[in-house]
This record gives C-alpha cells, sequence and structure tokens, in this order.
C-alpha cells in the first residue's frame, strides 16, 4: 500500500529528473566524436585549464580521448552530484512529511507497524533510485555508440555502480534524518547541505596537496572517476564504508521511528 | 469484557504536562464521553490507545491487547477521527478513502457510497479544495468505513453544520445498534450530554471522576449575562432573593451568573430589573470544574 502509494506520488519527480539526467549524459557525450576526432585540440583545451583545476576535475589522468576519460570527466562528476540532490531531496521528505502535514496520524492510525511503514518507505526510495540509475545507465550504453574505438566497458560499469552507491548512502542518511528530525525544510536543507559540503571537501583535497587528507572523509572523493580509472574499480574501503553507512543509517532511521512518539 | 481499560497510564513530555495515573475502563457497546478542557490530556490518551505515542508508565489495553505490544491487531478493528483531520492534498476524497480501505483488506464501495450521501459529501472533489467541515467528513468516513469495533473520535463535531451533527449522530447510534463501543472525546458538554451514557472528567491530566450522564445533567448549569440599561448599576444578588447562583461578576453594566437554581425563579427575577438585554448560555466546562471539582481535588 504505502509502497505504491509513495511510487505513484514520487512519479513525476523521478520521470522529470531522469529526462534532466539523460538527457545531460546525452547532451555531454553527443560532444565527444568532434573531440575525439579531433585529439590535438582536446590536448590544448586541458593546457587552457590551469593545473590544480585539471586535477581536481581529473584531467591529469582520465584521457579525454577516450570515451571513459571524456565521460569521467564530463559526465561522472554531473551523474554524481545531481543525482545525489535528488537523492537527499527525496529520501529527506520520506517520513518527515507524514509528520510535517500531519498526515501521520492518519497513516499510523490504519493496522500497518511503524517497521512496515519505514520498511516500505525505504524501498519506495530505493526503487526510485534505481530506476533514476537504469536511466543513466541506458543513456550511457547507448551513447557508447558514438566512440570509433572500443570502450572499456568495466570502467563504466564502475562509475555507474560508484554513482548508485553513492546515491543510496546520501539517501539513506537523508532518510535517517528524517526519521528523527520532523520539519521537512530543516531536513532538506541539512540534507542538501551535507551533500555539498562532501562536494566541497573533494574540491578541496584536488585543489592542494595540503588538503589530500581530505579525499579520506568525501563520498565524492570515494567515487571519483580518476580514482575509479587509476584502481581499475571502486576503491573496496570505500565502498565497503559506503555500504556500512547506508546499512547503519537504514537500520537507525527504522530503530529510532518504531518507538518515535507521533504528537499532533 | 472492557473494551478499554487504563490501569494508571502515565505520560510525561519532560516540562510539558501530559496525563498522570489515569485509570478507567469501557464496556462493550458503551458510548462513553471524555471530557475536559482543551489540553487536559485527551489527545494524549488517545494517542496512547492508539501506539501513537509511548507512555511512560502504566499501561493500556484495548479488546484485552496491550496497546504497545499489539498494537497492529488492535487497530484493525478500531476507527478512528482526529480532532483535527489532514489527508494528502494530491488526492481526491475517493482516492483517501480507497487508501485507507486497503490497509483493511477489501474495499466496501457500496458502504462507501452510502456514508458519503449521508453526509452530503461529494467524493470526487479534490481534498486540498475541501472546506474543513468536508474533510471532517471524509475522516469520519474514513473512521467508519471498515465497520470498526471500537471507535475513537477526538472532538468530532468540530467544523460540522448542526444538520451535518444530526446526521454524525444518526450514524454514530447505527454503529453503537451494531455493536460498536463509541470513545468520544469533547470539550463541549450539550453534546457529550446527547450522545454518551457514561463519560470520563480529565482535567490538568488527571481523572477527576467517571460518572453517568443523567447525574452529571442533574447540576444544569447556566451562564446568564444580564446587561443593565445604560443609567442603572447593577447590585450583586443576594442568595436569599435568588437562590442557585454559584459565581457572579460585575463589569461596569453588565452582570455574569453562574446559575443552576430554577429557570423560572431566574426569568421572574430578571423581569424586575432594568435590563437591555438577558443571554442564557452553557458554561463551559472550564467554568463548571473551577466550581464543582475545586472541593474533589482537596479530598
Amino acid at each position: 500500500m504505502i509502497f505504491r502509494r509513495e511510487l505513484k506520488s514520487n512519479a513525476r519527480g523521478l520521470v522529470i529528473w531522469s529526462l534532466v539526467l539523460g538527457g545531460l549524459v546525452l547532451m555531454m557525450m553527443s560532444v565527444y566524436p568532434s573531440f575525439a576526432e579531433d585529439a590535438q585540440t582536446a590536448e590544448e583545451m586541458l593546457n587552457v585549464f590551469p593545473e590544480p583545476l585539471a586535477k581536481v576535475f581529473g584531467m591529469d589522468t582520465l584521457n579525454l580521448g577516450t570515451y571513459t576519460g571524456f565521460y569521467g570527466v564530463e559526465v561522472h562528476l554531473i551523474n554524481t552530484l545531481v543525482g545525489s540532490v535528488y537523492a537527499a531531496l527525496l529520501a529527506a521528505g520520506m517520513l518527515a512529511k507524514e509528520e510535517n502535514d500531519h498526515t501521520a496520524e492518519f497513516l499510523l492510525s490504519k493496522p500497518v507497524t511503524r517497521i512496515e511503514v519505514t520498511g516500505q518507505k525505504l524501498a519506495a526510495v530505493l526503487t526510485n533510485l534505481f530506476m533514476l540509475n537504469a536511466v543513466i545507465a541506458a543513456v550511457s550504453f547507448a551513447c557508447t555508440g558514438f566512440a570509433d574505438e572500443a570502450v572499456e566497458l568495466d570502467i563504466l560499469v564502475w562509475y555507474l555502480l560508484a554513482t548508485f552507491l553513492l546515491h543510496v548512502t546520501v539517501a539513506s542518511v537523508s532518510f535517517l534524518l528524517s526519521a528523527v528530525m520532523r520539519r521537512t525544510r530543516s531536513i532538506v536543507s541539512l540534507a542538501l547541505g551535507i551533500v555539498f559540503l562532501s562536494y566541497a571537501l573533494h574540491i578541496m583535497a584536488g585543489l592542494s596537496d595540503r588538503f589530500d587528507f581530505l579525499r579520506h572523509v568525501s563520498l565524492f572523493s570515494f567515487t571519483d572517476a580518476a580514482a575509479i580509472v587509476e584502481n581499475g574499480g571502486l576503491d573496496a574501503p570505500c565502498a565497503a564504508v559506503m555500504v556500512l553507512v547506508s546499512l547503519l543509517c537504514a537500520l537507525g532511521a527504522i530503530g529510532y521511528y518504531h518507538n518515535k512518539d507521533i504528537t499532533g | 469484557m472492557a473494551i478499554v481499560e487504563l490501569d494508571r497510564l502515565t505520560k510525561r513530555y519532560g516540562k510539558r504536562r501530559g496525563i498522570e495515573g489515569l485509570s478507567f475502563s469501557i464496556e462493550e457497546g458503551e458510548i462513553f464521553g471524555f471530557i475536559g478542557p482543551n489540553g487536559a490530556g485527551k489527545s494524549t490518551t488517545i494517542r496512547i490507545l492508539l501506539n501513537l505515542i509511548h507512555p511512560t508508565a502504566g499501561s493500556a489495553s484495548v479488546f484485552g491487547k496491550d496497546v504497545v505490544r499489539q498494537s497492529r491487531e488492535i487497530r484493525r478493528e478500531t476507527g478512528y477521527l482526529p480532532s483535527e483531520v489532514h489527508y494528502y492534498d494530491d488526492m481526491k476524497a475517493v482516492d483517501l478513502l480507497r487508501y485507507s480501505a486497503g490497509f483493511y483488506g477489501k474495499l466496501d464501495e457500496n458502504r462507501m457510497r452510502r456514508l458519503a450521501e449521508r453526509l452530503d459529501l461529494d467524493l470526487s472533489r479534490k481534498i486540498a479544495d475541501l472546506s474543513f467541515g468536508n474533510r471532517k467528513k471524509v475522516g469520519i468516513i474514513q473512521a467508519l468505513l471498515h465497520r470498526p469495533r471500537l471507535l475513537i473520535l477526538d472532538e468530532p463535531t468540530g467544523g460540522l453544520d448542526p444538520l451535518m451533527q444530526h446526521a454524525f449522530f444518526d450514524l454514530l447510534k447505527e454503529e453503537q445498534e451494531r455493536g460498536a463501543t463509541i470513545f468520544f472525546s469533547s470539550h463541549i458538554l450539550s453534546e457529550v450530554q446527547r450522545m454518551c451514557g457514561r463519560v470520563a472528567i480529565i482535567r490538568d491530566g488527571r481523572l477527576v471522576r467517571v460518572e453517568s450522564v443523567s447525574r452529571l445533567v442533574r447540576g444544569s448549569y447556566k451562564t446568564v449575562e444580564l446587561t443593565f440599561a445604560a443609567e442603572s448599576r447593577p447590585e450583586p444578588v443576594r442568595e436569599s432573593e435568588l437562590p442557585g447562583i454559584i459565581r457572579q461578576d460585575i463589569s461596569g453594566n453588565i452582570m455574569t451568573l453562574l446559575y443552576n437554581g430554577n429557570i423560572r425563579d431566574l426569568l421572574d427575577y430578571a423581569r424586575q430589573l432594568p435590563l437591555s438585554d438577558i443571554r442564557i448560555g452553557e458554561p463551559s466546562l472550564e467554568e463548571i470544574f473551577m466550581h464543582e471539582y475545586k472541593t474533589d481535588e482537596g479530598a
């Protein structure tokens, strides 16, 4: 019941975000053929960027002349950042909106347990994220048609997995906030704050070696395209941290909500 | 068998007052009133019965089941109308009722239509466009639709016009005849008097007493507001002139009485006064409590 209701009421948002993200991927990657054709222009363009900045965007590691390199520089960041904003917005409201709009009193007086409520809502969040990522993946694979060379599909798959895992992590943290706090607006602000702070830390880590340690605390460094290419995949400890954070937040949300007092 | 049973039920919210040591029980088939001024703890008690909030101490059971541990089974056979009804704005009334019915199993489409007809509610309207009273009707149908064994109504008549209140009370009588037990919370004495067999009176989070409505009605209080003509000054009324005055206040040329004497004596007395206006109304529960139950607390 609740799962279906949440899918339905979030359907419009999902379609819009999918169109936007899918469209962005398509738009960016449609530039790739002309880029790959003229590798020299690409090289020159790289030189225009000051070196630290190029490093931030992974241009020192990634080869703009290949599909995955170009994707890593131009598209991966959009997928992770924009998708995280979607994940935060989606999950932040999921539980708190019932209290914020005073519908919790209706919902929780029905014969459902609190665990069913949180469980079904969490499932709705994950399903929405999965569908968004499926769209991103579909477009990304379709766009390999733009490439003349043999695309390193394993790298592309790692990008996509990292993106999905990041979205799930951001959503789980936001979902926990949604269970604990009551006012939707402050939860959204806090969740988006976490996303942008994490991104800012990633940028700072890239800008100066002095801040390199920040790599270990920013989710965006965990899923950085250059790191994925260097490692030939997602760094195992980073992946483990994200999975663990997601699990703890989800369980925390379910546990907290189970005993929460719903006052009018 | 007691349908609802409270045993020293207590809820404290930090510094804010909740309820303290409430014990009473409601028998099957009763319409049981729960009265007290706003903020006395009525909604807190109801929320505990539905497990929306957790008791600090004591316990409560519904149908003999514990309200915390077996809440879901209790809620399956309970219909709840909150004092303020808020629903999902994107839904139509009929969508909300279908959604609600889905939690209990199969929707009885006929019953839904019939209830909507009785309450004169257009089910195809969007909830966001409904007036407060119409949203309340959605709430009533939502509470009755699955033929619950226990109906919990928190201030149910607010927002309903007199005609609708009448239709609503008729519905409740039918539910009672069907065998349902009704727990009816209100701060309006007259509607409790009209509907309920017994009432629990609560004040400041504590149970004042449980008694039958017939006993409560015996002390039928009125507030009387006498407006004196501009040039005259009201004089305090002496007990010998008019027995049954509980309290009197004089402010300018307006005299306010809390009265539980004979109504004819009152009218005879008022006839002699140089009045420009008279209003006889029902006192708020607060006013009755202040005088009727002051002594109870000391005891």
